[in-house]
């Protein structure tokens, strides 16, 4: 094969260089790059299918966070495919030995992946790392990896990326994307420890920051950083919670994503543009742990903020398309890596899901070998009876739950109540007065301004003080200049009310006017924001809810950023008040001692420091 | 960019640590793995001999602040896990040189020494080196050489919610029972073959538990270890000119493989006056 170039990443930039015919030492259907919580899967549902598999993994072990990484608990995701299988086997035999926490003994699931893997012909190389892509064109041919016994070479009929961060589709030079888009970050990492108490065993993590995982000095700094602050260092180690062990790997969120032939976003989500050839649904709530939620997107806002929908679940049908990196054959990408943006990372990263992704790529790769075709044209009508036969692709489809009401069982989802959008003029006026008004908002943003009218009517209603802000809520979402005056209001009296829409993350009535005035570009607030900007002290007592907002400075940081990125963008709707506003914005954050911080979910002690990410907004 | 470096360690286990604060700027550490120290903690190996005398003051320092803390007992009861912790720490404050995450993929021979091939996040990278001192416990940086471990262990931390239950005692050759420091912190020990892979060990340690003897009913196997317990003959080896094994799982314990690190080049270039092996 004389077409062949190995492509390498090489001190961060992507090379290539002709190598012309290579004698492959091994040749497989499959190769399987990361064997976590998607790889694992998706190396076991190729072998099913009846593919030579070749499983790389850089640990010891497979089941990636899922297993070492001591995440062995399900936070929401669908019920039903291949892992089911593999977690009831290890339900029967965890009754006698091992300690059960979490969704599974971490343990038993190593042993029973790997006993499965055997039993099926996987060969698994632990230890072990790609380092270069063969590619013909645009067809990948096979991989260059290192293991212990040293450097090899293998050929793949389709190569599955599964190592989380899409590390071997960028080396192959696929196209990737990472973080948001106001300074690049994904989600804070955590790093879990193992944990004895008195009568059980667990694991404790908080978030621990911000972590670019491509870039190698990071990660170091990461790990050390993460390691060494409370719980993990204590001056005195007395038994209490002792610890079992520091996981191997740590907690990566949200690293790099593909770019598809299908892309999966949010704004796609909320204009209600789904496929109708999913794999399998991804399932929860827009879980960013980011507490800097006003650096988030406009669709992300629009959701978390103006309606408090954090706790609105939700399923994503995720295509075959979503996987394959544009452009590219004999490629696949599985897990937290298929080609999502950041905003929909927040829901599409959840144990269940991510091990559904492996078992649809690893089917989708073994279809496509068997009927020797194109990834793309694997034929739906067969993936979808394969996915379907392990109920990996559930027949609910989409549905929406209110996990803030006890309910009435739905798909994993027995805790909780199903929700509807309201259609009914009379419904979301009743929801609007009372103190869940979220999903009433969102849905007069889907009826649009067919109920405007509506609107405007219950805004003025001053004998319904909750029916007239929410209408004001919901204007505001449409762009409606009627909710400027009473948002006015929200924000100079700071209203501290805070609905109860989601089960916890609501956002108060004053951060919400803010960032819809921001979007209205309402200059006639512009002074009150700046005012906002210098009064720390204003903001003494106040509202904590013990997880969000756990002290003064997190109340403050709330409102400061908020406020800047109001001013930011009124600023671009009225550029005349450019000048005077920076400078104000300047004075304040440009002189040295300005600092501003909030605290990472899970811990009241470390915090993480906005002034960065302040000064890259006003540049 | 190729970086030089006038000696690159390899493997962030005590000894490497302890080596490598000796050097300070002289001297750069890769590591494969996220974990530091991991021969002894991550391997669930407290070992033994902590009365011996420690050479050097920082490792003095070291043992002292596990005392300090209440992570060792004067006989030499340990509380694992947190010696990783403590070393993180001393990397830090130290400013030490070192990146985890990053495997030796190939050595050359270069005129200054060493071109040796890194692989991280960021990709691939050379680094010339004037010297390598392997400290793992298979001279990951040469896998052709090393020669097969004295005897190697697979180790689990076991659990039992009633907190005064006694401990257990084992048939000969049914494994190892080691007491940590605190009530209740057991360690299991199960002897393994030469050539067991992790496949394998793993599985010998399920069945192992799965059919244990009655003194360990009322136990759970609560986190089986990250790496092997291995034991080879202690270092320098050499694996070819300025290219040193010493391996750090070779001492009595994690202070002890720190102390030999850091001193191991006093008086004089002992790693290098070591003949072939």
């Amino acid at each position: 094969m004389r077409c062949l170039k190995l492509w390498q990443r090489i001190e961060k930039r992507v090379e290539n260089s002709e190598v012309g015919e290579v004698e492959f030492e091994d040749s497989y259907d499959v190769i399987v790059v990361g064997l976590g919580t998607a790889g694992a899967m998706a190396a076991l549902a190729a072998a099913r299918q009846g593919c030579s598999v070749l499983g790389i993994e850089s640990l010891h072990c497979m089941g990636g966070m899922h297993t070492a990484g001591a995440i062995q608990n399900y936070y929401f995701g669908c019920k039903g495919g291949l892992f089911e299988q593999v977690d009831q086997q290890i339900r029967e035999q965890e009754r006698d030995g091992y300690p059960v926490w979490g969704g599974s003994s971490a343990e038993l699931k190593k042993y029973h992946l790997e006993q499965l893997a055997r039993e099926q012909g996987i060969e698994l190389r632990y230890e072990s790392s790609v380092i270069g892509v063969y590619r013909c064109g645009k067809q990948v041919k096979g991989v260059r990896w290192v293991s212990p016994e040293g450097v090899h070479t293998a050929a793949s009929r389709v190569l599955i990326d599964a190592t989380g961060n899409a590390d071997i589709c960028a080396m192959a030079g696929c196209v990737t994307r990472q973080g948001r888009a106001i300074d690049g970050k994904g989600q804070p990492y955590s790093n879990v420890m193992e944990i004895a108490s008195a009568n059980r065993v667990g694991k404790f993590y908080t978030d621990s920051g911000y972590l670019d995982p491509t870039d190698a000095t990071a990660v170091t700094q990461a790990i050390l950083d993460s390691s060494t602050v409370p719980p993990q260092l204590r001056e005195y180690y007395d038994g209490h919670d002792r610890m079992l062990r520091l996981t191997p790997i740590l907690g990566v969120r949200e690293g790099r994503f593909i770019v598809g032939e299908e892309n999966v976003t949010l704004e796609a989500f909320q204009n209600e543009q789904f496929t109708a050839q999913p794999l399998f649904y991804a399932y929860s709530n827009l879980d960013n742990h980011s507490k800097d939620v006003a650096f988030e997107s406009t669709q992300f806002q629009d959701w978390i903020v103006a309606a408090s929908l954090w706790g609105l679940n939700f399923s994503v049908p995720i295509p075959l398309g979503a996987l394959i990196p544009q452009g590219f054959e004999g490629l696949l990408a599985a897990g937290r890596c298929l080609a999502l943006d950041h905003d929909m990372a927040a829901c599409v990263r959840m144990n269940r899901d991510m091990q559904k992704c492996g078992e649809a790529a690893g089917t989708a790769a073994a279809l496509a070998v068997r009927y020797d075709t194109a990834l793309t044209a694997v034929p739906y009508a067969r993936l979808c009876a394969a996915l379907g036969a392990t109920g990996c692709l559930d027949a609910e489809g989409l549905r929406f739950v209110d996990t803030s009401l006890l309910g009435n069982g739905a798909n994993g989802n027995a805790a909780y109540r199903t929700a509807t959008w309201l259609e009914e003029i009379p419904a979301i006026r009743e929801a609007l007065a009372g103190d869940k008004p979220g999903i009433a908002i969102w849905s007069a943003r889907r009826l649009g301004t067919a109920i405007t009218p509506h609107l405007r009517d219950w805004a003025a209603q001053n004998n319904e003080p909750l029916l007239r802000k929410n209408s004001a809520i919901a204007l505001g979402l449409q762009y409606d200049a009627a909710a400027m005056p009473i948002l006015r209001e929200m924000v100079r009296s700071r209203d501290a009310y805070v609905p109860r829409s989601s089960r916890k993350y609501n956002q108060s009535h004053g951060i919400t006017a803010i960032y819809l005035l921001g979007k209205l570009g309402d200059r006639e607030i512009v002074p009150d924001l700046l005012t906002i900007l210098e009064d720390r002290a204003g903001f003494c007592d106040s509202p904590l809810d013990g997880e969000f907002i756990v002290d003064d400075e997190d109340f403050f940081a709330q409102y400061f950023t908020f406020s800047l990125m109001a001013l930011v963008r009124i600023t671009q709707a009225h550029p005349a008040l450019s000048g005077a506003v920076r400078k104000q914005i300047n004075r304040i954050v440009g002189s040295g001692d300005f600092a501003l911080s909030v605290t990472l979910k899970g811990s009241r002690e470390l915090r993480h420091p906005l002034r960065e990410t302040i000064l890259n907004v006003l540049q | 960019m190729t970086t030089y470096t006038p000696l690159l360690i390899y493997g962030a286990t005590a000894a490497g640590i302890g080596l490598l604060m000796k050097h300070r700027c002289g001297a750069l550490l890769v590591e494969r793995t996220a974990q530091v120290g991991h021969e002894f903690v991550a391997a669930f190996h407290p070992g033994s001999c902590w009365q011996q005398n420690l050479q050097s003051e920082p490792a003095r320092q070291l043992h002292a602040e596990m005392m300090r803390r209440n992570l060792l007992t004067a006989e030499g009861r340990v509380h694992l896990p947190p010696v990783a912790v403590l070393l993180m720490n001393l990397i830090k404050q130290e400013e030490l040189n070192l990146h985890l995450m990053t495997r030796i993929v190939a050595v050359e021979p270069h005129a200054s020494g060493h071109e040796v091939t890194v692989h991280s996040a960021d990709g691939l990278q050379k680094i010339i080196a004037g010297r390598i001192v392997d400290t793992t416990s298979d001279c990951e940086s040469c896998p052709a050489y090393p020669p097969l471990p004295i005897y190697r262990k697979l180790n689990a931390m076991l659990f039992c919610n009633q907190v005064d239950a006694e401990v257990p005692v084992l048939e000969e050759g049914a494994g190892e029972i080691v007491q940590g420091r605190f009530p209740g912190e057991l360690i299991f020990k199960l002897d393994l073959e030469k050539d067991d892979d992790w496949v394998s060990a793993r599985r010998k340690m399920h069945r192992f538990w799965q059919n244990r003897p009655a003194s360990l009913v009322s136990w759970t196997l609560a986190a089986i270890a990250d790496r092997f317990e291995v034991h080879v003959e202690k270092g320098p080896h050499c694996v070819a000119p300025a290219w040193r094994w010493l391996p750090s799982c070779a001492y009595e314990n994690v202070v002890a493989a720190f102390d030999s690190g850091y001193g191991v080049e006093q008086g004089g270039e002992v790693l290098e006056t070591v003949a072939a092996h």
